[in-house]
């Protein structure tokens, strides 16, 4: 009953279809970009984290206009959030845990979408979706945020090795993408971030785009859940952000507040989700 | 339940390592001969038993174990109870009133018995301006749980008086990583709303404390 409860939320929330994802067991063998001992294997299994980071990163993400617009001119993401994050979280599960064919074919099926894509931003300043600063923008503010948001809420945390690991492994997929030279450390990753300080605006658009995710939880029937997680997902954003978005920055007692509150819900969750897209990948390479 | 004018009055103790503070649930498995025959006792005669914390103190002689009580402790209500097996029962009770212990003594079986004087409960008081957003989040955080039909398995107990000091600064104090010490410092608050103050300013301190290691 509860475990029903949750998968259908969870699903209702990234928009996904029912059923187990038995598109992950074929071909038998095949390890995907990644293979099951990867550190992308372990953070992007942990669902709650990557709702968590899901949210941190589409706020980051809104604060660059010109990634912005992309979106804003050629995305459904304004009338259909939960359509929007179910394609994200699906290319996470594909480009992670599928075959090598199953994750090429979703990949090309981006950059493809990704040629037709360019205008000007709010600014009139022209953009095209191709332009590798602009991948690397989104590549570095997923990464982080997922990363952070694995440390957050996942016990054991990754060790400093294997947080860089993780950005090593990530790298591949964002030059895959398009991006070029990105960082393969955690340092790395967040000065890259930083080098983008001076471009980022939070104008209208951003304000808008912040006001749907604040509405979100409101269209679920387990409101106070995606509330939670939303919050956390606020909290999971670095410093400077919040004082981009004239937010204050959550304090210790509130961010370790809502930590314990997911806590609190987090084993019922895992558990109704453990034979997900990662145990039936798990299946595909061992048998 | 007030009764501060009678003369000490004696109950069972049951020292734990942590602090049980009022309306606070605790489960406890109960596989201890002393303490079966206490849980026991306190279901057959409606009575509570005392919970106390036993604060490690270097310097305290290890043969009287009693010197490493806390001075305040809690009452404790048996409110479910589950005789899996003979030996073994599954308890869950809650915290309602607060005691000062004055003295305590170790009967034949191993029992402790405390002497000791029941503390008045927390006045009810509004939460302040600057604590409202901590027990607005709090308020959330038992509304997810609710919602998710999770209840039975989580730290709360109706009702959840989210605009009460003393309720409020409770439970945070059982949810919030603070040590025993401190927590013990809680407990003997007799202010609910300086008990909140003082929790933020732990855990501010700490996360400074952090910081600078770092």
């Amino acid at each position: 009953m509860l475990d029903e409860l949750i998968r259908k939320t969870i699903r209702e929330m990234v928009g996904g279809s029912s059923g187990p994802p038995v598109a992950f067991l074929n071909p038998k063998g095949d390890r995907g970009l990644f293979g099951p001992e990867s550190i992308a294997w372990r953070v992007h299994a942990d669902f709650i984290s990557m709702m968590i980071g899901g949210i941190s990163s589409l706020v980051l993400q809104a604060l660059h206009p010109q990634a912005l617009a992309g979106v804003w001119d050629h995305s459904s993401f304004r009338k259909d959030l939960k359509g929007r994050l179910g394609r994200t979280a699906y290319f996470i599960a594909a480009t992670t845990y599928g075959s090598h064919e199953m994750a090429h074919e979703i990949i090309d099926k981006v950059n493809r979408i990704h040629k037709h894509i360019h205008g000007s931003d709010e600014f009139g300043k022209p953009y095209i979706a191709t332009d590798p600063r602009l991948l690397a923008w989104v590549h570095l503010t997923e990464t982080l945020s997922f990363l952070e948001a694995y440390q957050s809420y996942r016990q054991p945390k990754l060790t400093r090795q294997e947080q860089d690991q993780y950005f090593k492994e990530m790298k591949v997929l964002g030059e895959m993408l398009g991006a070029q030279n990105l960082p393969d450390t955690l340092k790395g990753t967040q000065e890259a971030i930083e080098s983008y300080l001076p471009e980022l605006h939070y104008g209208e658009r951003a304000k808008s785009i912040i006001q749907l995710l604040d509405d979100f939880p409101s269209n679920f029937q387990s409101k106070p859940f995606v509330k939670l997680i939303s919050k956390a997902g606020f909290n999971n954003l670095p410093s400077w952000a919040h004082a981009e978005l004239k937010k204050p920055i959550p304090s210790t007692l509130e961010k370790i507040l809502v930590n314990k509150g997911i806590d609190l819900i987090a084993i019922p969750i895992r558990d109704a989700l453990k034979d997900g897209v990662a145990a039936h990948s798990y299946r595909r390479v061992y048998g | 339940m007030t009764n501060l004018n009678s003369s000490p009055r004696k109950i069972p103790l049951f020292p734990l390592g942590t602090v049980l503070f009022p309306d606070g649930v605790i489960a406890l498995k109960i596989f201890e001969a002393r303490y079966l025959d206490m849980i026991k006792q306190c279901l057959r005669e409606k009575t509570e038993f005392g919970v106390v914390s036993i604060i490690k103190n270097p310097n305290t002689n290890e043969e009287d174990a009693s010197l490493s009580f806390s001075k305040i402790g809690t009452l404790a209500q048996i409110e479910d109870f589950d005789p899996v097996q003979p030996a073994l029962y599954m308890t869950k009770s809650f915290g309602t009133q607060r005691f000062k212990l004055l003295s305590s003594k170790q009967e034949a079986n191993g029992l402790w018995i405390g002497e000791i004087a029941l503390l008045e409960n927390d006045p009810i008081t509004p939460i302040p301006e600057e604590h409202q957003k901590t027990s607005k989040l709090l308020d959330e955080i038992i509304s997810v749980i609710q919602s998710q039909d999770l209840l039975g398995d989580a730290p709360f107990k109706r009702p959840f008086k989210v605009d009460d000091c003393g309720w409020v600064s409770n439970r945070l104090a059982e949810l919030l990583p603070i040590s025993l010490i401190q927590k013990n410092h809680l407990l003997a608050q007799t202010n609910p709303r300086i008990r909140l103050d003082l929790i933020s300013e732990i855990i501010e301190d700490d996360d400074l404390r952090n910081q600078m290691m770092h």
